[in-house]
């Protein structure tokens, strides 16, 4: 029991944290500048990735789930990262 | 019983997708929708190049839309044979299914009251296709009630081994919500929120014939099965 | 819709299936739909990403990121609630998922400042491609978000009495997988509107 609880808090923590690095970064605190700033933005919906992993992983449990679950869920967190990262690529200025 | 005429209902469904398929889409060239950010002139030249498609269409369009009557009275019935369930869900679906083919069949006549006279003032024609296409695309709440009824019945099934499967109720509860964004249609003329963009048009229709061929599925099997534990015999 | 939910695991796979089996039609149907909201945002985006970014520009970050650390906090309740219930720590349960509840509640009064922020400002759903997909994106995850309150306040009240039969745990892990996707939703939401630059 109490190891279950301190392993979601630990990604609770995690996650908070990385949100808190993502408000940084993002808004207008980090980075004085109004133009595309690729690496940043990469950064940020890399992160957003990983933080929905990690809520469907150990918040919804799917970790303990059948492999089939467990390769849908991947699989879902991938499209959505390649193809976001794709499609803001698609609207950077060419260099 | 016999189930003859329930097997018969059954096929109502794909019947329909098919005949709405070919007028809608084959004949009029209805897929993608007529643009709503096109002129009145561009709008009336379209029905007169495609006058005849767009009547013919229409008019198995229409025929096709009635067969979802026996096929809603199929789902009814499955759905009154849900034990220490109030009929009430049964009916709400029964009566939202067939006022759903109401808004099917009202759209479709006013594209022929538009192709009937394609040479009328353009600016008629641009509110007559206007008509049709808001009165297809917007009014979303036949449809969800439809299938929130069905799901709600499916889910409050108690029974040890129940009529439809479970996961059947949050399948429809699922394609219930993609009828909801139709309605932002008419905030639009241009882009992914008007009625030919991704979320009014293209996701509704990909789940309106999800539903059929998921239902299709579903009910098939358990038709199938009830034809394997009723006897022969008239009860 | 996939055939593997349907059917009942066969013995070589192992594992337990977070909730009833045929919530996760619904659950990975949601989330599809909202991956491809996702993508077209990005697609328009890209088509005028001048326009996109000035409009970014006038919202509160600050709203956006207290709403995304309130839903994490509230998704840690559900979790910690769940777990609770497993072990028959009843008061336990009903406090944390009360406190879920709370949160939940607190995410919709931000948002309720939020647009009221934006409305009177006079940006709408049609002043332009941005202020569309702003509304539209948050409008619909905001309906999943009443709806989960709905079933946090279900799941609170049920959580009251000691659960002891395996079935009412689903029940209660079925609204918990639920929450969780409404939490895994505005991660993905909150960087592309909010923060992308």
């Amino acid at each position: 029991m109490t190891l279950l609880r301190h392993h979601a808090t630990w990604i609770w923590l995690l996650l908070a944290t990385v949100t808190g690095l993502s408000w940084w970064f993002g808004s207008d605190h980090g980075i004085h500048s109004s133009t595309p700033h690729a690496g940043i933005a990469i950064g940020l919906l890399i992160a957003a990735c990983i933080k929905a992993r990690l809520i469907i992983f150990h918040f919804m449990e799917v970790r303990h789930a059948p492999w089939p679950l467990r390769l849908v869920c991947d699989v879902w967190v991938l499209v959505v990262g390649v193809s976001l990262i794709s499609l803001y690529w698609m609207g950077l200025p060419p260099a | 019983m016999g189930t003859r005429g329930q097997w018969l209902c059954l096929w109502c469904g794909p019947a329909f997708l098919l005949l709405f398929g070919i007028g809608f889409w084959g004949c009029a060239g209805f897929v993608p929708p007529i643009a709503p950010s096109l002129g009145a002139a561009d709008v009336a030249a379209y029905y007169q190049s495609h006058t005849t498609g767009i009547r013919l269409g229409m008019a198995i369009a229409m025929g096709g839309a009635g067969l979802i009557a026996p096929w809603v009275a199929l789902i009814t019935v499955l759905m009154l044979r849900i034990r220490g369930n109030s009929p009430a869900l049964a009916y709400t679906q029964l009566g939202a299914g067939c006022g759903g083919i109401v808004l099917l069949i009202l759209p479709t006549l006013i594209w022929e009251i538009t192709a009937f006279r394609p040479d009328r003032d353009p600016q008629l024609t641009l509110l007559l296709n206007d008509m049709g296409w808001i009165m297809i695309i917007v009014p979303f709440t036949l449809a969800t009630v439809q299938c929130l009824a069905l799901a709600a019945a499916i889910l409050l099934d108690k029974a040890e081994t129940p009529v439809f499967p479970r996961w059947s109720g949050y399948f429809n509860v699922w394609i219930a919500l993609l009828f909801v964004p139709g309605a932002v249609a008419v905030f639009f003329k241009t882009g992914p929120f008007a009625w030919n963009g991704i979320f009014p048009w293209w996701i509704p229709f990909a789940s309106f014939g999800t539903w059929f061929v998921v239902m299709f599925a579903v009910l098939h099997r358990i038709l199938r099965r009830q034809s394997l534990a009723v006897p022969a015999v008239p009860a | 819709m996939n055939s593997a939910v349907d059917m009942p695991l066969p013995k070589t796979m192992k594992g337990h299936v977070p909730g009833e089996t045929g919530i996760w039609v619904f659950v990975l149907g949601d989330m599809s739909v909202f991956a491809l909201m996702f993508g077209t945002f990005l697609y328009y985006r890209a088509l005028d990403v001048d326009l996109y970014m000035r409009s970014q520009a006038t919202l509160n970050q600050n709203f956006g990121a207290i709403n995304t650390l309130l839903l994490l906090a509230s998704s840690w309740f559900v979790v910690m609630g769940v777990d609770a219930a497993r072990q028959r720590r009843t008061r336990a349960a009903s406090t944390l998922f009360a406190s879920a509840f709370v949160c939940g509640i607190g995410f919709a009064v931000v948002k309720f400042f939020e647009y009221h922020e934006k409305i009177s400002a006079g940006l709408t759903l049609t002043t332009n491609g941005f202020y569309s997909y702003y509304y539209m994106l948050t409008g619909l995850h905001f309906a999943h978000v009443s709806i989960g309150l709905v079933l946090l306040g279900f799941m609170w009240a049920k959580s009251r009495k000691p659960l002891t039969e395996a079935k009412q745990i689903m029940l209660l892990e079925s609204g918990a997988t639920y929450w969780h996707m409404v939490d895994v939703l505005w991660i993905v939401l909150f960087p592309l509107i909010y923060l992308l630059k």
